[in-house]
């Protein structure tokens, strides 16, 4: 903890002296920012923006999980799904997603639909390839004993896969929620809208008040960082066997 | 026949029922996906939903008529493998030496970790701010992009190396340095690799996403511009092209990773 601690100090004074020598429309200081940051908060407008951004971000996202979990594990239980689906799951994974956003433009306008229906493509494919890897790695004697035993193909689903795919289902709410809300910063500044975050971002950047834009990028990053740590504390108490054990994730855009 | 089928089992190194196996349930869905979108695409203008055929045309122009997209593919990639060779250079060297020494991990981990998880994205208005328009804040958001993963995968590779190595290469009097160059380095050399193709990844969508938001050039332009001009075909042309590259990259990498350290799994 100390030694975190110390180098969280460290980074902030080696802000703190950058910005010192700093012109009027350089680097501003912690201070400044945090002026920025409390003016943000008392007018009201932090919060009405965050409420429209994350509206979109919490629909997007669930539906990415509604859809994404049942997908994964229909691919798992069925291979033939598993084998017809996995490539162009991985392609959309691999494929730079923002690049997308001027079609998605075209068919759904500006609005918060839009935004949903990019965040909910965006997570998707992690969610329901996370899903299908679990799905897909139980083990072969599990199954073998259940049907030994003369368990029905709905025994073999609800008592072996299904128990076994909990823990990869709270991976893929974290690697999920992670990247929705990477793709909802995406959105963000992508689409030009008149509310949300992202406008907050541009007057703040056209009126060149650069505290403000820090301000609002280092609420963001931290909002991003905390909710995937939330749910990785939520993972290691209903799954602390596999604690450690990460399934490769984090698309980014 | 049956010779001819050996004959063409050894020369492609797949057996004809695996093939059949793979190939087949997505060649299906692919067909089905096809149709579908072609019956869609009948009573629908050109600009909201072009059919296959004119989308596959305008490809084919693209990629081999008019070329257009090489020289948009050439400026998106002096970004991408100059940002991606910066994140090499200060992530696999930044990430042993976490995996190393604990104490480097304690100071960098968290914001190594937390780089990764954030939506890095945000910070691009920052890269316009103090880096101008041209190909620096390309660079940046390539570099923020692809960074913290080569990083945390290089950790794993020197925070696994056998203990047992290590002490051996004590026991016979190894240096510090020795340890480093002659255990750890070697051992995390798989991993590297594999960190250069996580990277290259969101590297790919580090460069389009600069070329959308930060300056209007390459493979970003190219879409910026057939999307104000609503000539959806062309787009979704381009579309391909980039998800070709992604997976292209992928498989590329894949394979040396492979070739270099068979017994690992390629996750």
């Amino acid at each position: 903890m100390t030694p975190r601690l110390g180098s969280l100090v460290g980074l902030i004074a080696i802000w703190w002296i950058l910005s010192l020598g700093a012109s009027p429309f350089g680097l501003p200081g912690p201070p400044a920012v945090f002026e920025a940051f409390v003016e943000l908060i008392e007018s009201g407008r932090l919060i009405s923006a965050l409420g429209v951004t994350l509206s979109s971000f919490a629909v997007g996202g669930l539906l990415a999980v509604l859809m994404g979990v049942p997908l994964g594990i229909l691919m798992g239980f069925r291979p033939w799904v598993g084998r017809a689906v996995d490539p162009y799951l991985t392609a959309l994974y691999v494929m730079p997603f923002s690049a997308i956003v001027p079609l998605l433009v075209l068919w759904f306008g500006i609005d918060e639909q839009v935004r949903i229906v990019f965040i909910f493509l965006f997570t998707l494919p992690q969610v329901a390839i996370v899903c299908y890897q679990g799905a897909r790695r139980t083990p072969a004697t599990l199954v073998e004993v259940a049907r030994t035993y003369m368990a029905s193909e709905r025994q073999v689903f609800w008592k072996v896969l299904i128990p076994y795919e909990v823990p990869f289902i709270f991976t893929a709410l974290r690697l999920g929620v992670g990247l929705a809300v990477q793709g909802m910063v995406v959105a963000e500044l992508l689409i030009a809208s008149l509310t949300g975050i992202g406008y907050l971002l541009e007057i703040a950047g056209a009126t060149l008040d650069l505290a403000t834009t820090l301000a609002i990028i280092i609420f963001i990053m931290v909002l991003g960082i905390t909710a995937v740590a939330i749910l990785q504390r939520i993972e290691n108490s209903v799954a602390p066997w596999r604690h450690g054990v990460t399934i490769e994730g984090g698309g980014n855009a | 026949m049956a010779t001819e089928r050996a004959r063409a089992e050894t020369l492609t190194g797949l057996r004809l029922p695996h093939v059949r196996r793979l190939f087949v349930p997505p060649l299906v869905l692919l067909v089905v996906l096809v149709a579908v979108w072609w019956v869609l695409a009948i009573d629908q203008p050109v600009y909201l939903l072009p059919g296959p055929l004119l989308v596959f045309e305008r490809f084919w122009g693209l990629t081999v008529v008019s070329g257009d997209v090489w020289q948009a593919l050439a400026l998106s990639m002096s970004a991408l493998v100059a940002g991606a060779v910066l994140a090499l250079l200060v992530g696999a060297p930044l990430g042993i030496a976490m995996g190393a020494n604990r104490s480097v991990e304690k100071v960098f981990g968290p914001y190594v970790n937390g780089l990764y998880v954030a939506p890095v994205s945000a910070l691009t208005p920052l890269f316009v701010w103090f880096l101008g328009i041209g190909l620096e804040p390309r660079i940046a958001t390539v570099f923020v992009f692809s960074a913290p993963i080569i990083a945390l995968t290089c950790f794993r590779g020197a925070r696994d190396t056998p203990q047992t190595f290590v002490e051996v290469a004590r026991v016979f009097g190894a240096s510090g340095t020795q340890v480093m160059t002659k255990t750890i380095i070697p051992h995390s050399v798989p991993y590297i690799i594999t960190a250069l193709r996580l990277g290259l990844g969101r590297a790919v969508k580090g460069t389009v996403l600069a070329e959308l938001v930060v300056s209007v050039t390459g493979l970003g332009e190219l879409l910026q511009g057939y999307a104000t001009r609503f000539d959806s075909a062309s787009l979704m042309a381009v579309l391909i092209v980039l998800l070709l590259l992604g997976v292209i990259l992928q498989v590329v990498v894949a394979r040396v990773e492979v070739a270099i350290a068979p017994w690992r799994q390629a996750t």
